[in-house]
């Protein structure tokens, strides 16, 4: 797309690039949580890998974002 | 001692709708200022969108954690 | 809105018989998501799978006819100089081409403009569905619409890469963002593929059908509030007028937000064919 003085976006993306991040986060979620989730059940522990997941999930996806989007 | 007042039913979702209310605004503040900052320095471009993309992710996770937290501490 | 004033009237004939009327107390019947199964029109079976022709199969037959007869007589014989229907249907193929393909993809996605034109029009159409009379439901609020769009889109944006990437460099060009620590990777990788081959068809075709879905009940819920409303005394006129022109201006934002969608779901399906057209950074 074109910047508001009329030269090229630098990065080709800029369209979706609120829906990747969106997208990112909810992946980084579901991965890890998920991975977290089942080892819960294959311990058999309370709710205990399923937050470790998450944020490292969370973590992860952001570390994502700012490599892809981030960087000059 | 007698109970006053009572919710009853789904708390997830009133968690969340409590939850979605800090990032609701700081979404609003980090696009209004950076398409201000946009308006003042069109050469800036680039950069302030950078920056708004990186604070508009950190502020919707905190959304989305709350959105997953009532699952997690769920029954 | 008749239609769903009828069915709600036949519904209360048959139980009560408009009791609010003359009773005024009887509940509220708030429409809810069970107001989207329609009874099918015929029902056959083929090669073990059945079919149901419901009203939504109906609506989007004629979409399809519509969408196809207008453009093969706008350009059937194409002049320089256009007729009239030329030039409508030149509006509408000028401003997909240049609004979103050429601002997103770029000189190289010629080749895609078609099916660009004709997915926006399929969708804004299919949206359009719910504010015409006797039409009623947008067809999009069907989850399988929007589902079998996306699944096509998908199909397209992941050939398009691996035809142009090779399959082994569309992957890694995906998978491994360059300039990360090694050991990073074991956990950014699976993030990286599950998001963009899980997560983006699930949300171009959810937000789609969240926003027509939530749309038509919003819709429907302030007509039957204007019909539930209206009874003898005063106060009971002034609040089903208000909800009705309420009805009005929904359904013109409604019909606004149609367009904004069809419009999104059109960028996005450009966007993700120029990402997978050109390696990423």
């Amino acid at each position: 797309m074109t910047t508001p003085d009329g030269r090229p976006d630098q990065q080709p993306d800029s369209s979706n690039a609120a829906w990747s991040i969106v997208s990112y986060l909810l992946g980084g979620m579901a991965v890890w949580g998920g991975a977290g989730w089942l080892l819960d059940r294959w311990t058999g522990q309370e709710a205990l890998f399923f937050p470790i997941g998450l944020i490292v999930g969370i973590a992860g996806a952001l570390y994502i974002v700012y490599v892809r989007f981030g960087r000059p | 001692m007698t109970q006053i007042a009572q919710v009853t039913g789904s708390l997830g979702s009133i968690g969340y709708g409590l939850a979605a209310i800090g990032p609701g605004i700081g979404v609003g503040i980090i696009f209004g200022m950076g398409v201000q900052a946009i308006a003042r320095q069109p050469e800036a471009y680039n950069i302030i969108r950078q920056n708004m993309l990186l604070g508009f992710a950190l502020t919707e996770a905190l959304a989305l954690i709350g959105f997953v937290v009532p699952f997690v501490f769920g029954p | 809105m008749f239609a769903d004033l009828a069915l709600l009237a036949a519904q209360e004939e048959t139980h009560e018989g408009s009791c609010h009327f003359e009773t005024g107390d009887c509940g509220f019947p708030a429409p809810s998501a069970d107001i989207f199964e329609l009874d099918p029109y015929a029902t056959f079976s083929l090669f073990g799978l059945e079919f149901h022709i419901t009203k939504y199969v109906v609506l989007a037959a004629i979409g399809v006819v519509l969408i196809v007869g207008f453009f093969f007589l706008a350009f059937r014989v194409p002049r320089l100089v256009p007729s009239r229907l030329q030039s409508v249907g030149e509006l509408g193929y000028l401003f997909v081409r240049d609004q979103i393909s050429r601002q997103v993809i770029g000189k190289k996605g010629e080749y895609f403009v078609p099916f660009l034109v004709s997915l926006f029009f399929f969708v804004w159409v299919f949206n359009l569905f719910a504010v015409i009379p006797a039409g009623q439901f947008p067809v999009t609020s069907k989850l399988a619409f929007p589902a079998a769009l996306s699944a096509m889109v998908w199909l397209i944006f992941n050939y398009v890469g691996i035809r142009n990437q090779g399959f082994v460099g569309y992957f890694k060009n995906m998978a491994f963002p360059p300039g990360v620590p090694k050991a990073l990777y074991i956990i950014l990788t699976p993030i990286e593929l599950f998001s963009t081959l899980l997560v983006r068809p699930f949300t171009l075709a959810v937000r789609l059908f969240a926003n027509m879905f939530a749309g038509h009940l919003l819709l429907t819920t302030f007509t039957v509030a204007a019909w539930y409303l209206f009874s003898s005394n005063p106060f009971g006129l002034i609040f089903s007028a208000t909800s009705f022109i309420l009805t009005v201006v929904l359904t013109a934002f409604e019909m606004f937000i149609q367009a904004l969608q069809a419009f999104i779901f059109t960028l996005l399906t450009a966007s993700y064919i120029g990402g997978a057209l050109e390696a990423e950074h």
